[in-house]
């Protein structure tokens, strides 16, 4: 970003005034853009003391799938540091750093303990919290075995399970912040489940984060009309019948929270007599909160709630994960098309082409309780054509370089959504913005007991289409921004009072819309 | 992030520091349409303070300011013309 504003800085004095074109647009003029700057560090890489790294070591993330733990330990890599998950005979979780204090050798090939992990080595056993629990010396030395044990600490990190994930804090212990529950419950309707998946991206973090906030792709990315020679592979929302996730949203883009988050609210026509308005919610650092991604708008509904619990992990600065909650169920699933069996690891039921394998690899000989190697090289899959004929998000994303390089961006309008995720994610690294400091975050969840409100949702509205283009485009960003509107005032409340307050509001919204616009 | 503050009426001022030309516009014109029709072309690309193309340094003036990509310290100096408006009076260009 800033070599690009740079610039611009010198094109502005040079060429205010005149026609000439700059270099970058000549025609077969690649020789002049043929040089990568590099990647934006303070947002992307992660590593231990890095700007970004520090920030998102204020927060909880899941580190991987319950399932992911079995009788030998699950050697992980998260925010750049190496690290084995397991969950000892006792039922405690532990995820402590790789390397033994003693002498280096990976936990990964420890033994689990009734209390903790035993290093291959030497023998050396730690507690979940990376207490020396034994030091095996001869017969005889025992004092001096326990005086060594207390004098070394494995480093470890506070874990625990929740619906099939294993959740990590890895900054500081002092500053450990509540474990936040959006909603109380997650939204999660009686009789309807929160389902795990983990999700691999070879690619940065931020890219697949991006890609959350970016609500357009959609309509081309996951279109048949963009399929090659009809070589359909369920990547797109035609095949699966979300035709209204395939009209390109009208989006307004409100920063929500103090900028600790962002509220994307999109309006698109479902029909003459319909309007849908889906407001995803992108919180910092790496959390997406999704409204119902199979909506056909076919009846007026008001104030669904979470699909999608989506975390973005980074692995690396070249790899990440996605990880969350799919919400199955009547409830949130009206139409009923979830697909609980496609849900879990290296696997989501919404479309394929989500992970580095297809749906028909990555069940051919597994079913979804299994842990499946995934490839690393997307072009040496044996299926690299048949992506080509049908990408989907996974090429899309991790295409983009083993880090997207923003310097060489030429945004649309359209991009507005990941371009203010990633402001809002920069005043809160660079401390521009004190409120979405990890420190006040933690304040603030601590304000609501840990438990705020979110502005995701979906929403169909019994609105005719407006009488011409310009009283339908007035009309839907009336309605989009009302929504925003209404949740913000419902910020006051809570449950079901909250609930009550934001259908009725919708309700005179919907009246008044009906009133101002001619139809 | 554009919170109409001036009255879409009034009479604002875009004043060029090299020729000390003036440039009368309204809120409902964009600065740069209103260099354009002056005969000043500044190079745009995303038309949304997105990508930082236009990003011009001013002098004096009130700015509202609706990029996503300059930080408060750049917004003192520089402003995005594609997306930004003058709040009110007269908007000093170091053009």
């Amino acid at each position: 970003m800033a070599g690009k504003q740079e610039q611009a800085e010198k094109k502005v004095g040079a060429s205010a005034g005149t026609s000439e074109k700059p270099k970058k647009l000549v025609p077969y003029g690649g020789y002049y853009t043929n040089k990568v700057p590099g990647h934006d560090p303070e947002l992307t890489e992660v590593g231990p003391g890095t700007p970004m790294g520090e920030y998102m070591r204020g927060f909880w993330h899941p580190v991987c799938m319950s399932i992911e733990l079995t009788d030998t330990p699950k050697f992980l890599t998260i925010l750049g540091e190496e690290l084995v998950a397991f969950r000892d005979g006792s039922g405690s979780v532990g995820v402590l750093h790789a390397h033994c204090v003693h002498r280096g050798a990976s936990l990964e090939y420890g033994q689990i303990q009734e209390h903790g992990i035993k290093c291959c080595y030497h023998g050396m056993v730690f507690d979940v919290d990376g207490t020396c629990l034994n030091a095996p010396f001869p017969k005889g030395e025992e004092a001096e075995a326990e005086k060594y044990a207390c004098s070394i600490q494995q480093g470890a990190y506070k874990a625990f399970e929740r619906n099939g994930l294993v959740f990590a804090y890895m900054g500081a212990p002092d500053k450990e912040p509540p474990f936040p529950e959006w909603e109380t419950d997650f939204t999660v309707a009686p009789g309807d489940e929160l389902v795990p998946y983990s999700n691999f991206q070879h690619c940065n973090w931020l890219q697949v984060q991006d890609n959350a906030a970016d609500n357009f792709h959609t309509a081309e990315l996951h279109s048949a009309k963009n399929v090659v020679g009809g070589h359909f592979q369920g990547t797109t929302f035609d095949e699966v019948g979300s035709p209204t996730m395939e009209v390109h949203p009208d989006m307004q883009f409100v920063p929500i929270h103090g900028g600790r988050g962002l509220a994307c609210s999109g309006a698109r026509r479902v029909n003459n007599d319909r309007l849908f308005i889906r407001v995803q919610h992108q919180v910092l650092p790496n959390l997406s909160l999704h409204a119902y991604t199979s909506e056909d708008g076919s009846r007026k509904k008001l104030f669904s709630r979470f699909h999608i619990i989506r975390w973005t992990v980074p692995v690396d600065d070249f790899n990440s994960k996605m990880i969350g909650w799919r919400v199955m169920g009547p409830g949130i699933d009206t139409r009923g098309i979830g697909k609980k069996e496609l849900v879990g690891y290296e696997s989501i039921d919404f479309l394929d082409g989500q992970v580095a394998l297809r749906r028909p690899e990555r069940f051919g000989n597994h079913t979804i309780n299994d842990i499946v190697d995934i490839p690393s090289d997307h072009r040496a899959r044996p299926n690299y054509k048949m992506a080509q004929y049908a990408p989907g998000d996974y090429e899309a994303i991790i295409s983009q370089r083993p880090i997207a390089i923003h310097a060489l961006e030429n945004p649309t309008k359209f991009d507005a959504g990941p371009y203010l995720f990633r402001k809002i994610l920069r005043d809160a690294v660079r401390g521009s913005n004190a409120a979405a400091s990890a420190e006040a975050f933690s304040e603030w969840l601590k304000d609501f007991n840990g438990a705020p409100n979110s502005y995701c949702s979906g929403n169909v509205f019994e609105l005719p289409i407006g009488a011409t283009t310009e009283e339908e485009v007035a009309q839907r960003r009336f309605v989009a921004k009302g929504v925003i509107t209404i949740l913000t005032e419902s910020e006051q409340y809570k449950g079901e009072e909250r609930i009550n307050f934001v259908k009725q509001k919708m309700e005179e919204l919907e009246q008044t819309a009906k009133a101002q616009f001619k139809h | 992030m554009n919170q109409i503050s001036s009255a879409d009426s009034e009479e604002l001022v875009i004043e060029v520091q090299s020729t000390g030309q003036k440039i009368t516009l309204t809120r409902s014109e964009s600065i740069i349409d209103a260099l354009a029709r002056s005969g000043i072309d500044i190079p745009t690309s995303c038309q949304s303070g997105l990508c930082g193309t236009c990003k011009t340094r001013y002098i004096s003036g009130e700015v509202e300011h609706g990029d996503c990509i300059l930080s408060d310290d750049e917004h003192q100096e520089y402003l995005t013309p594609c997306i930004s408006h003058i709040k009110s009076g007269t908007l000093l260009l170091d053009l």
